[in-house]
């Protein structure tokens, strides 16, 4: 599922929405499981998804309570896949033939809520067939209750073998001797119920096809409404999808509010609007470049596996990929320097945009090395994708690298007038400002220095070596 | 004495466990649910999950134990299900695995033989049996499978049967002294007071556990020792008798209801006990009533 490892997801919060997603059914739960992306061939299919999400969210909106009974039927399908896939070759016992027909009595319950909820068929390849015909095989007296037996009327021969059985049981009561003869009617019983359940499941077997279909809708459904409800928990909203421009109002990523929640504070949502070729962002330290980049990663990810994303406003074009270096620290581990991880997975990524539409994103690319042949770097990788068919991203700290023609955003930065303080993040404006491309990022290190409270002496001697 | 059924008539939840194997657990189940059916009262029985040395049972050719009147319901596992000769109907499968697969409940449409398996976590049993609320039925009965005293957890079970016999050794005496120390554990006490030196212990406790305790050097004289309840004990007469000696008590926060012990005089090695003197002897070790329901469950006349 893209071009992202298990960390990355972690880092750019795509896990934390992923586990937030509360499918009702094991079905939506097999939809979650083989999520992948949309390609830009399945254009049509993507707009659909969305097409039958806004429709279930301005329901929701109106009318929850709808919805959530259809998610509690949900509920309480149990996954039958693996016994339909016996059924195709072989008979079924008493305890899949129950299950099967527990099912299909939840089916029955379902179908006419679903019904009346999608009065106006407006929901886009999400249909069912009704499947009353194969409940009354295993419910041939249409009781529809739960329990399952094979009933004596399933065949006059079983019949008369119970009523020997029900015979001989009232007769053992009082003649212990009559043991051996009931084991020969247990046994008849055995095999005329065997025959019994090779027919039933026979006659299962013209519905293969049916309950393998509606159980791909149910997942289909389940797991659209689990998205919905995610957006609607979250406000996030529909993407458009555009040709080569990327544009995110506004954009909050779910995991770092969270976080940041708990200790009373609130995410700066960001803007961001990006086209073919490089965009910079520059900005202090501390200014949130990180998190602005992996939010766009997290939006721009959630676009193509058929989310809506978290942001006012998102037109995302149809990547076939997303790229992400960041100095995650898992490298190391295999005896790389953080540095040397960073360029092997450049590489890489160089390698994979000759032939695919990428969408890029590099934090800090060559932090880690000396700051001139950094910088140099930098320039020459913000040259080289931006004639190159992808957008790509990155933040630095270093100066002086965007270069003519490469779009520039800036961190906001430190408020002024500001008193000592200890807690510099209530006084950061995280917000993206598009700058000049010959604009110099913010001298903050120095102020931060102060309103930490830096030893005087040693101030002197940091002021000094700037001038 | 009273009969076995004047007994148990006061409980709703009856759980079965044994000294070892072979000491009649089966027959004193049997025997109960041929009285409760004489009443016509509605049963459901189950047992906690079998122990490995059990799965041997689960041949074609091994018969099965249990005889069960039409209407019993029935909590088992999906592959002892077929080793039932009762004509079934499937109730619920519930989510709980067990090595002999899914958890089934299901109701006997006819007399007959049926192999019981369960859950084999207390926990488990207990949601189950809440779940099957709605399901009317007037007596539960617990089989535990060999040397799971956790089914006498009062959580569970409103009384608890503890069935002894021959099979826990040739020598009589020391078979009620064993019978003795466990009616002893299963009968400890709930604490009268808080006092604010007592001793909490929490989960099981085992002979090492307690020895060391008792060579740790803290003063145990005359303290409360209390413990969640008598299925987490697991301690040896001698150990008992050493906590004594240190004057220590041993306390319960939840007690169990030890409603009677069964004896089994036949030893699957081939001897037999006398009857009588069995059943004399053990109702002189133990305040709790003493039953033979290999004769039929006649109290002891003593």
């Amino acid at each position: 599922m893209l071009n992202l490892d298990s960390t990355q997801k972690d880092a750019i919060g795509l896990n934390f929405v992923l586990k937030n997603l509360d499918c009702s059914s094991p079905y939506g739960m097999e939809k979650l499981k083989e999520l992948k992306p949309y390609k830009s061939e399945d254009f049509n299919s993507l707009e659909e998804c969305f097409d039958n999400m806004k429709k279930i969210k301005s329901f929701y909106e109106s009318d929850k309570s709808t919805i959530s009974k259809i998610c509690d039927v949900l509920a309480h399908f149990k996954n039958i896949r693996g016994i339909i896939r016996k059924l195709e070759n072989t008979s079924l016992n008493q305890v899949e033939l129950f299950e099967i027909k527990n099912f299909l009595l939840i089916f029955e319950e379902f179908l006419p809520l679903f019904e009346q909820f999608n009065d106006k068929d407006w929901l886009k390849n999400i249909n069912f067939s009704s499947m009353t015909n194969a409940l009354d095989i295993l419910d041939p007296n249409k009781k529809r209750i739960a329990p399952f037996s094979i009933e004596d009327s399933f065949s006059e021969k079983l019949f008369k073998v119970r009523q020997e059985k029900y015979k001989i049981e009232l007769l053992l009561k009082k003649d212990q001797s009559l043991l051996l003869e009931r084991s020969k009617i247990v046994a008849e019983e055995d095999t005329e119920e065997t025959k019994i359940m090779a027919k039933l499941s026979q006659n299962l077997r013209n519905y293969i096809a049916d309950f393998y279909a509606n159980i791909n809708n149910l997942g289909k459904l389940d797991f659209t409404i689990a998205k919905v409800i995610l957006a609607a928990k979250y406000k996030a909203t529909r993407p458009k999808i555009s040709n080569n421009k990327l544009v995110l109002k506004n954009m909050q990523n779910p995991m770092v509010a969270e976080i940041l929640k708990e200790s009373g504070k609130k995410f700066t949502k960001t803007s961001l609007e990006l086209n073919l070729g490089t965009t910079i962002i520059t900005g202090a330290n501390m200014g949130g470049k990180s998190v602005s980049l992996k939010t766009t990663v997290l939006n721009i990810s959630l676009c193509l596996l058929g989310f809506f994303v978290f942001a006012d406003e998102a037109e995302i074009p149809m990547f076939s990929d997303v790229c992400l270096v960041f100095d995650d620290m898992q490298d190391q581990k295999s005896g790389l320097s953080s540095f040397g991880a960073e360029i092997t997975k450049l590489n890489d990524i160089v390698e994979k945009s000759k032939n695919e539409f990428l969408f890029i994103a590099l934090d800090e690319l060559a932090r880690a090395t000396n700051p001139q042949e950094g910088t140099a770097i930098v320039r020459a990788v913000s040259a080289y994708f931006s004639s190159k068919n992808c957008i790509c991203l990155m933040s630095t700290h270093y100066d002086g690298v965007v270069q003519n023609g490469i779009k520039h955003y800036q961190v906001a930065g430190l408020l002024n007038n500001i008193e000592n303080t200890n807690n510099i993040s209530d006084y950061m404006d995280y917000s993206l400002i598009e700058v000049d491309t010959n604009t110099k990022p913010p001298r903050d290190a120095l102020r931060i220095c102060k309103l930490l409270n830096m030893d005087k002496d040693l101030l002197l001697l940091v002021e000094g070596g700037i001038e | 004495m009273k009969s076995l059924n004047e007994l148990l008539n006061p409980y709703r939840t009856i759980s079965i466990i044994g000294m070892g194997k072979n000491v009649g657990k089966t027959t004193t189940l049997n025997h109960l649910i041929a009285e409760f059916s004489k009443q016509n009262l509605r049963l459901l029985l189950t047992s906690i999950g079998r122990d490995g040395e059990s799965t041997d049972v689960v041949t074609k050719t091994s018969k099965p134990q249990i005889f069960v009147p039409a209407g019993t319901i029935i909590i088992t596992t999906e592959k002892l299900l077929n080793l039932c000769d009762i004509t079934i109907e499937i109730l619920m499968v519930t989510s709980i695995t067990t090595p002999l697969g899914r958890v089934v409940v299901v109701r006997s449409l006819s007399d007959g033989f049926v192999q019981l398996g369960g859950p084999s976590i207390t926990a488990q049993i207990t949601n189950l049996l809440d779940n099957l609320k709605d399901i009317n039925v007037d007596k539960i009965i617990v089989d535990g499978a060999i040397s799971r005293k956790s089914l006498s957890n009062p959580a569970l079970a409103d009384c608890t049967i503890l069935c002894s016999g021959a099979a826990v050794s040739s020598n009589i005496d020391e078979v009620i002294a064993k019978t003795q120390h466990e009616v002893e554990m299963l009968s400890l006490p709930c604490a009268k007071e808080v006092r604010s030196d007592d001793i909490h212990i929490q989960g099981a406790i085992s002979d090492t556990k307690m020895r060391e305790f008792i060579m740790s050097g803290e003063n145990i004289s005359d303290r409360q020792i209390i413990i969640e309840d008598a299925s987490k004990i697991f301690i040896t007469p001698e150990t008992y008798e050493k906590l004594l000696i240190k004057q220590a008590k041993l306390f319960v926060k939840t007690p169990i209801n030890l409603a009677l012990v069964t004896i089994n005089p036949i030893s699957p090695k081939g001897f037999t006990f006398d009857l009588q003197e069995f059943l004399t002897k053990m109702q002189k070790a133990i305040n709790v009533p003493v039953y033979d329901v290999l004769q039929g469950g006649k109290p002891c006349q003593c």
